[in-house]
């Protein structure tokens, strides 16, 4: 009993165990490969090894048009893209990605980052 | 590999007896396809080192179970049944696949798609 | 003398995964067991045969989600000895630190998942809590709480600083002090009453039906892999644990000392860390067969690869160590249990399902 006593006297003036998530957010830990981003698109040279390395071939490179594409659903976030890339254009982010309603196509539209505009986009 | 046996379907009973009475325990099975014909590598382990039967039979051919020796045997030659398709006596499919799964999976003869190449 | 038949499982409360168990039941008495796997049976061996081999390092990872520290570890062990590398001594260290930090939160877990199924449910959230400060731990070295990414073929991908050391140092006085707070649930009178005596295992039938792991430590039986020094575990001083319980009680004490053991092994491993390369480059063509076993939290497992030569591999062959400890858990079933034990008997061998069918 007085251990119990404790316990409860102790658990009032303790600092909560949880955190009140959508509010309170944790920042996350330095190293942490939460999603990888195509963050330093003007210095990419288009030279595929991003693509060629992935595991779930969840990159695709347009050479022509100038764009890089990632299929977010596919994308494990191991980080292999990012220590290939010669340019260091791809960055893991600590932030994990966003639950999303569609799959495929309409997400990865929104991921995709352009180096230029493409040209005469119908 | 180090400390191999070949055996064939006649002589498995027999070394496997062996093993049983050095007090060995079976690690697991491994099936191989090999082309032409099937190989079966017993993987036996004493807690210092390994000793293997490797079992070469034809395609078609049935070989002999080992469950009455190693009652552990029992999943292990299920699942070699249910993956590769082989006859091992008295051992019956169904245990990872389903009726309407692919028949004999692990086959190289297998149709294989990879969605990732 | 009327024999009932009930199904427990795919979906059961006490089981995170499904795997089925027919029981035959004389009153309240199990007297035969038959269990039923292939539900989640997903073709990952196949799968191996047609990937890259650099690639199959995150796929090994993805067979299971409490322990891929151990099968990347087995995986690249597997390929290095295939290519006739060896990863640098610092890369063994991390990599033996991973495992461990590891085993420790699947050993939490479980001990979680076992007061869920005696229904003591704040055991399981007060293990839950410290394990969450274990999985931060592993996310500040790895950078992801469950897919780690560590094991290259031929090293390790990430070094680990000595600002991550100290960190890991700190978390692992952190988790002693709060393993010390939980410790007397070992003592209680509840749980010795639902562990103890049940689901008996002896020494002779571990051996018979091969069980591994706690499962065949707890029954008295002196086997584990990391005995055999591979990694870092040849310079770290340990002894195996082994109880002679043979009950489920046995298996919760040992998993309990292992959590002790593997704090000190990764702190051993902290002072013992030496510095150089992390990494051994190879394009050595895989040639040949090769086993590799690695001690996982469960038990021993085991891989066994055969490459001919080519850019791919010719078969993986994984044996978990769940697939090893199913019969020993019908053997257990079958002596004559209560219905109301069957849950605590499977939870004590630490079923993982998907691991088992890959």
């Amino acid at each position: 009993m007085p251990g119990m006593l404790k316990i409860i006297f102790g658990n009032l003036f303790k600092k909560r165990a949880t955190r009140l998530y959508p509010f309170e957010k944790r920042a996350p830990f330095e190293n942490a490969r939460g999603s990888m981003d195509f963050a330093h698109m003007e210095n990419c040279i288009f030279c595929n090894l991003c693509a060629k390395n992935c595991p779930p071939k969840a990159i695709t490179v347009d050479r022509a048009n100038k764009r890089n594409a990632l299929d977010p659903l596919r994308c494990i976030q191991c980080g292999v893209c990012a220590e290939a890339c010669p340019k260091k254009v791809i960055e893991m982010r600590g932030q994990y990605n966003e639950p999303c309603y569609a799959k495929r196509t309409h997400v990865a539209a929104q991921v995709v980052k352009c180096a230029q505009t493409p040209p005469e986009q119908k | 590999m180090q400390n191999e046996i070949q055996v064939n379907s006649a002589t498995l009973i027999g070394e496997t007896l062996k093993m049983l009475e050095a007090k060995m325990r079976f690690a697991t099975a491994t099936c191989l396809d090999i082309g032409d014909h099937f190989e079966i590598i017993y993987h036996f382990d004493n807690g210092n080192e390994m000793k293997h039967l490797r079992l070469s039979f034809k395609d078609g051919e049935e070989v002999p179970s080992i469950r009455a020796l190693y009652a552990c045997a029992r999943f292990i030659e299920s699942e070699i049944v249910d993956l590769f398709g082989v006859k091992i006596s008295g051992v019956s499919a169904g245990l990872l696949l389903g009726s309407d799964s692919p028949v004999a999976p692990m086959r190289k003869s297998a149709p294989a798609k990879s969605e990732v190449n | 003398m009327v024999k009932s038949t009930i199904t427990f499982g795919p979906q059961h409360p006490v089981f995170p995964e499904p795997i089925q168990f027919i029981l035959k039941v004389v009153d309240e008495k199990v007297v035969l067991a038959e269990p039923q796997i292939g539900y989640v049976h997903r073709g990952i061996e196949k799968a191996f045969e047609l990937n890259d081999p650099k690639d199959n390092i995150f796929l090994a990872e993805r067979i299971c989600g409490i322990c891929p520290a151990p099968h990347t570890t087995a995986y690249v062990r597997g390929v290095e000895s295939l290519m006739g590398i060896e990863a640098p001594p610092r890369a063994k260290y991390i990599r033996t630190i991973m495992n461990e930090l590891n085993r420790i939160h699947s050993h939490i877990l479980w001990a979680g998942l076992l007061g869920d199924a005696i229904g003591f449910e704040s055991y399981f959230m007060q293990t839950w809590n410290y394990r969450e400060k274990v999985l931060d731990a592993i996310e500040k070295i790895s950078g992801h709480r469950v897919t780690y990414a560590m094991n290259a073929i031929g090293g390790v991908r990430r070094d680990m600083t000595n600002e991550q050391l100290r960190g890991l140092e700190k978390t692992m006085d952190y988790v002693e002090s709060s393993l010390e707070n939980i410790e007397d649930v070992m003592k209680d009178y509840t749980i010795k009453k639902r562990t103890q005596g049940i689901g008996i295992l002896t020494e002779e039938e571990a051996r018979r039906d091969g069980a591994v792991g706690p499962t065949a430590r707890a029954s008295g039986i002196s086997q584990d892999l990391r005995t055999s020094g591979y990694d870092a575990y040849g310079d770290l001083k340990f002894e195996p644990v082994v109880v002679n319980n043979c009950d489920s009680y046995g298996r919760f004490a040992v998993r309990w000392q292992e959590l002790k053991q593997s704090i000190d092994l990764i702190r051993q491993c902290i002072v013992k860390m030496p510095s150089g390369e992390i990494l051994t480059k190879s394009n050595n063509p895989m040639n040949g067969e090769a086993i590799s076993r690695v001690e996982a939290p469960r038990g021993e497992l085991f891989y066994y690869i055969k490459g001919n030569g080519s850019k791919k591999l010719e078969r993986v062959k994984v044996r978990t160590p769940t697939f090893a400890n199913i019969i020993p858990t019908v053997t257990m079933l079958s002596k004559g249990c209560q219905v109301a034990d069957v849950s605590v008997i499977v939870l004590s061998m630490d079923p993982c399902i998907s691991c088992t069918e890959r």
